[in-house]
C-alpha cells in the first residue's frame, strides 16, 4: 500500500514537472534563441582572428583590445561617466521624491514637469542641446553677457558636463517616480513610533526610510547604470562616431569597430564590458543585502 | 555579329555547371562580354553576377551592403574599386594572386606594370587582379610653370600669393583645396603604421592658411569651368586621364603647351594613379582555380588591347597602342597639308574640344606619366571628413588655429588608435 502511494506521488510529481516544463518551454526557447545563442556567437567571434579565416586565437583578441589606446580611453570615460552620473541620478531623484512626497503646493504639476523629458523624442533632445550648447548657442550667448569667452561645450573638456546634464534631465523623472512608490510602501507605523520616541528627521530617514528603500535604491542604481550606456545615442547624434576624447565612450568604440567590419574586436569589447557590469551589479547586490537584510527578515 | 547553335539538353546533377558567384557595384561592358564568353565556352563552370548597384540604386548603400555580405556570404569573386583601397583585403577576404600570376604560362608577368602591382601589395602579397589604371594629375600652362615637373605646398603658397584672385584646381573652395592638399601630404601629419599623428604643427597651419585664401563657396549656377580655364581665371586644373586621346585636350584649354605637374606634395609624387576596378578571389571560395581562370582573361592581350576606359596594365600593350595612336594622328588633306585627325570631341559650356591621337611629343609625355606613377592616394573619407569638419570653423573665423588643431588632434588620435 505504502509502495503504491509512493509510486502515485512520484507519477504526480513527474506529471507536474512535465506540465511546468511545457509551459516554460516557449519562454526558455525564446531566451535561448534570442539571447543565449547570439551571446555564444559573440563569444565565438571574440576567440577567432576574423570571420573569414575563423582561426582560433583564443585570448589574443582580449589582450589586443585591452592594450588598445582607444579602448582604454573609452573604458576610462565610460567608468568615470557612470560613476558620476549614476550616484547623481540616484541621490537627486531621491531628494526630489522626498520633496515631492511632502504636501507642497503644485505637487502634481511638479511631478508632471519632471516626467516630461521621458516623452521627448531623441531627435528633439539633440536639437535642443545643439541650440543650447553649440559654439554660437544660447548658453554661450548668455555667458557672453557676463564677459565669459565662448566655450566649445561639445568639443572640449567641458563636454562631459553637457552629457551628464543630458543624462540627468532625461532620467531624473522616472527614477523619482520609482522612489515615490518606494516611499509609499514604507509602513507608516514605524515612522509614527519613531516620532513618539523623539527621533529627528535625519534619524527617521537614515534608520528607517533608507533601509526600506534599499531594494528600490538597488533597482534605480542598476537602471541608471544601464541608462548611462544608452546616452551614447544622443552623444552619437550630437558629435558623430569620433567625438572629442573626453566623451569618447565604449559604445563609440564598438560602433566604429562594427562599421570597420572588425567583428572580433567588437565582440571582445562587448564581453569585457559585460564582465565589468556583472562585477558592478554583483557588488551592488552584496551592498543591498547587507543594508537591507534586517528589513527583509 | 555571331551566329551560334543552341542545343537543348536536360539538366542533371552530372552535367549541371558549378556556379561561381561574383559580387560587384556596376560592371564594365567589356568584363560583361568576358563573362558571357566564359559562361558560353566553359563546360564546368558559369559565373553568376550579383550587382549591388542594381539592387540598391545607390553606390554608397550598395557598397556598404556588399562589404557586409562579402564577409558573411560565399562569394567567389568580389569586384572592388580604388576608393576602398585594401579595406576588404585587410579583412582577410581575398587570396594572394601572385602564385597564380607567376605560375600561369598564359600570363606574361614581366610585361605587367610592376609599379601598379607594388602599389596594391600588402606584406608582399597581391590580393587583386587590376586590368587597367587611370592617371590623376593637375595641369597648368607651361608659361606659368616653366621647367617645374613637380611642386610642393610652399610652391603653391607662392603661386597663391602672386595670384590671389585666380582659382586653383577647378572646384577650388576652401574645403576642397584643403582636402586636396591633405590627400597628398597626409604622411606629413599621420603615421598610420606607428599610430601617431600631429596636427598642431606649423606645416598644418600653413596648409590651412593657404586653403583659407580660396573662396568659401562657388556659384555653380554661373560657373563655367572650361571657359574659366581658357580665360585664365582657373590657373591649374585637376584631371583624370584615362585615354590616349585625352592628352590632346589640354593644350586647347590652356591655349598653349601644358605641364602635367600633379598635386602639390612633399615627395614630388603629385601624379598618382588609381584602378577603377579591382577583382579579388575570395579566400573561402571552393572554386579558386576556376575563378582565376576567368580573371586571368582580363590580363590577356585581347582584353588589354580593347580597354577603352583606362590604360592597360600590360606595358607592352600600352606601348603598342600608344605607337598605333601616334601613327594615326595625322592625315593629309586635299591640298596635301598634314592635319591632325580628330577622333571625337567633347562639348561643355558651349565650348568644343577635339580629341586627337597624340603626337610624338604628347606620346612622350603620356609615356612619362604612365611610367612614373607609382602611388595611389590613400584616401580615407571618414578621416578626411572629421578633419574638414573642424577646419571649417577655422575658415569661418570662429576659432583660432590652436583651438581647431587641438580638436582635430584629439579626434584623429582616437580614429588612428581604433585601427591598431
Amino acid at each position: 500500500m505504502k509502495e503504491r502511494n509512493k509510486n502515485k506521488l512520484k507519477q504526480r510529481t513527474l506529471r507536474q514537472r512535465f506540465g511546468a516544463a511545457a509551459f516554460l518551454a516557449p519562454s526558455l526557447i525564446g531566451v535561448f534563441l534570442f539571447f543565449v545563442l547570439p551571446f555564444m556567437v559573440v563569444i565565438y567571434y571574440s576567440l577567432v582572428d576574423n570571420p573569414i579565416n575563423a582561426e582560433f586565437v583564443w585570448f589574443q583578441n582580449f589582450a589586443s583590445v585591452m592594450r588598445n589606446g582607444a579602448f582604454k580611453l573609452a573604458g576610462k570615460n565610460t567608468l568615470i561617466f557612470s560613476f558620476i552620473a549614476m550616484p547623481l541620478a540616484v541621490v537627486l531623484s531621491l531628494l526630489l521624491a522626498l520633496m515631492l512626497g511632502r504636501d507642497i503646493p503644485f505637487r502634481s504639476q511638479f511631478r508632471t514637469f519632471f516626467l516630461t523629458p521621458m516623452m521627448v523624442p531623441v531627435a528633439s533632445v539633440v536639437l535642443i542641446v545643439q541650440v543650447m550648447f553649440d559654439f554660437n548657442g544660447s548658453v554661450n550667448s548668455f555667458l557672453g553677457t557676463f564677459g565669459v569667452p565662448k566655450i566649445d561645450w561639445l568639443k572640449s573638456d567641458y563636454a562631459p558636463v553637457v552629457i551628464v546634464f543630458l543624462f540627468l534631465w532625461k532620467n531624473l523623472g522616472y527614477n523619482m517616480i520609482l522612489f515615490l512608490a518606494g516611499l509609499e510602501s514604507i509602513p507608516r507605523e514605524l515612522t509614527e513610533v519613531a516620532l513618539l520616541e523623539n527621533a529627528n528627521d535625519w534619524q527617521i530617514f537614515w534608520n528607517i526610510k533608507i533601509r526600506y528603500l534599499s531594494p528600490t535604491i538597488l533597482f534605480v542604481t542598476i537602471l541608471s547604470l544601464i541608462n548611462s550606456f544608452k546616452v551614447f545615442r544622443e552623444v552619437y547624434l550630437l558629435t558623430s562616431g569620433h567625438p572629442y576624447d573626453s566623451i569618447y565612450l565604449l559604445q563609440h568604440y564598438m560602433n566604429n569597430q562594427f562599421k570597420q567590419l572588425d567583428y572580433q574586436k567588437l565582440s571582445t569589447a562587448a564581453i569585457i564590458m559585460s564582465l565589468v557590469m556583472i562585477v558592478i551589479i554583483g557588488v551592488l547586490f552584496l551592498i543591498e543585502n547587507h543594508f537591507g537584510k534586517d528589513v527583509e527578515e | 555579329m555571331e551566329l551560334v547553335t543552341i542545343n537543348k539538353r536536360a539538366i542533371t546533377p552530372e552535367n549541371q555547371k558549378k556556379v561561381i558567384k561574383m559580387a560587384c557595384i556596376g560592371l564594365d561592358y567589356s568584363v560583361k562580354e568576358k563573362i558571357v564568353d566564359f559562361n558560353k565556352y566553359n563546360s564546368d563552370y558559369r559565373i553568376q553576377v550579383e550587382d549591388y548597384y542594381d539592387k540598391y540604386s545607390d553606390w554608397e548603400t550598395g557598397y556598404s551592403q556588399l562589404q557586409i555580405d562579402a564577409t558573411q556570404e560565399a562569394f567567389d569573386i568580389v569586384c572592388s574599386d580604388s576608393s576602398q583601397g585594401l579595406f576588404l583585403a585587410e579583412k582577410g577576404l581575398f587570396t594572394d594572386v601572385y602564385p597564380y600570376m607567376k605560375n600561369d604560362s598564359d600570363i606574361s608577368f614581366e610585361d605587367l606594370n610592376e609599379s601598379v602591382l607594388k602599389a596594391y601589395e600588402k606584406d608582399g602579397k597581391l590580393y587583386y587582379v587590376i586590368p587597367s589604371i587611370s592617371i590623376n594629375t593637375v595641369i597648368g600652362s607651361k608659361k606659368t610653370l616653366g621647367d617645374m615637373t613637380s611642386w610642393t605646398i610652399d610652391d603653391m603658397a607662392r603661386f597663391r600669393k602672386e595670384n590671389p584672385d585666380r582659382m586653383f584646381f577647378n572646384y577650388g573652395t576652401q574645403l576642397q583645396v584643403a582636402e586636396v592638399l591633405m590627400s597628398f601630404s597626409m604622411n606629413d601629419f599621420v603615421d598610420f603604421e606607428k599610430g601617431n599623428c600631429n596636427f598642431e604643427t606649423d606645416e598644418f597651419k600653413e596648409l590651412l592658411e593657404i586653403a583659407k585664401t580660396f573662396p568659401k563657396e562657388i556659384d555653380y549656377e554661373n560657373y563655367q569651368e572650361w571657359e574659366s580655364v581658357m580665360s585664365g581665371d582657373i590657373m591649374f586644373m585637376g584631371a583624370i586621364i584615362s585615354g590616349y586621346d585625352e592628352i590632346s585636350m589640354y593644350p586647347q584649354l590652356f591655349n598653349g603647351e601644358v605641364t602635367f605637374i600633379g598635386y602639390p606634395s612633399s615627395d614630388g609624387k603629385g601624379n598618382t594613379f588609381f584602378a577603377s576596378r579591382m577583382y579579388g578571389v575570395c579566400e573561402n571560395s571552393q572554386y579558386k582555380d576556376a575563378a582565376w581562370d576567368f580573371l586571368k582573361t582580363l590580363y590577356s592581350d585581347d582584353y588589354q588591347e580593347n580597354i577603352y576606359n583606362g590604360f592597360p596594365v600590360n606595358k607592352k600593350v600600352f606601348e603598342n597602342r600608344l605607337k598605333e595612336a601616334v601613327k594615326e594622328s595625322v592625315y593629309k588633306d586635299e591640298n596635301g597639308t598634314e592635319r591632325r585627325s580628330a577622333k571625337g570631341s567633347w562639348t561643355y559650356d558651349d565650348i568644343t574640344l577635339y580629341l586627337y591621337n597624340p603626337t610624338e611629343e604628347e606620346a612622350k609625355v603620356l609615356r612619362g606619366l604612365y611610367e612614373s606613377v607609382d602611388s595611389v592616394i590613400d584616401y580615407d573619407s571618414e578621416f578626411m571628413g572629421l578633419i574638414l569638419e573642424e577646419a571649417d570653423a577655422y575658415f569661418s573665423g570662429q576659432k583660432s588655429f590652436e583651438e581647431v588643431s587641438k580638436v582635430i588632434q584629439s579626434r584623429a588620435n582616437i580614429y588612428i588608435a581604433e585601427k591598431r
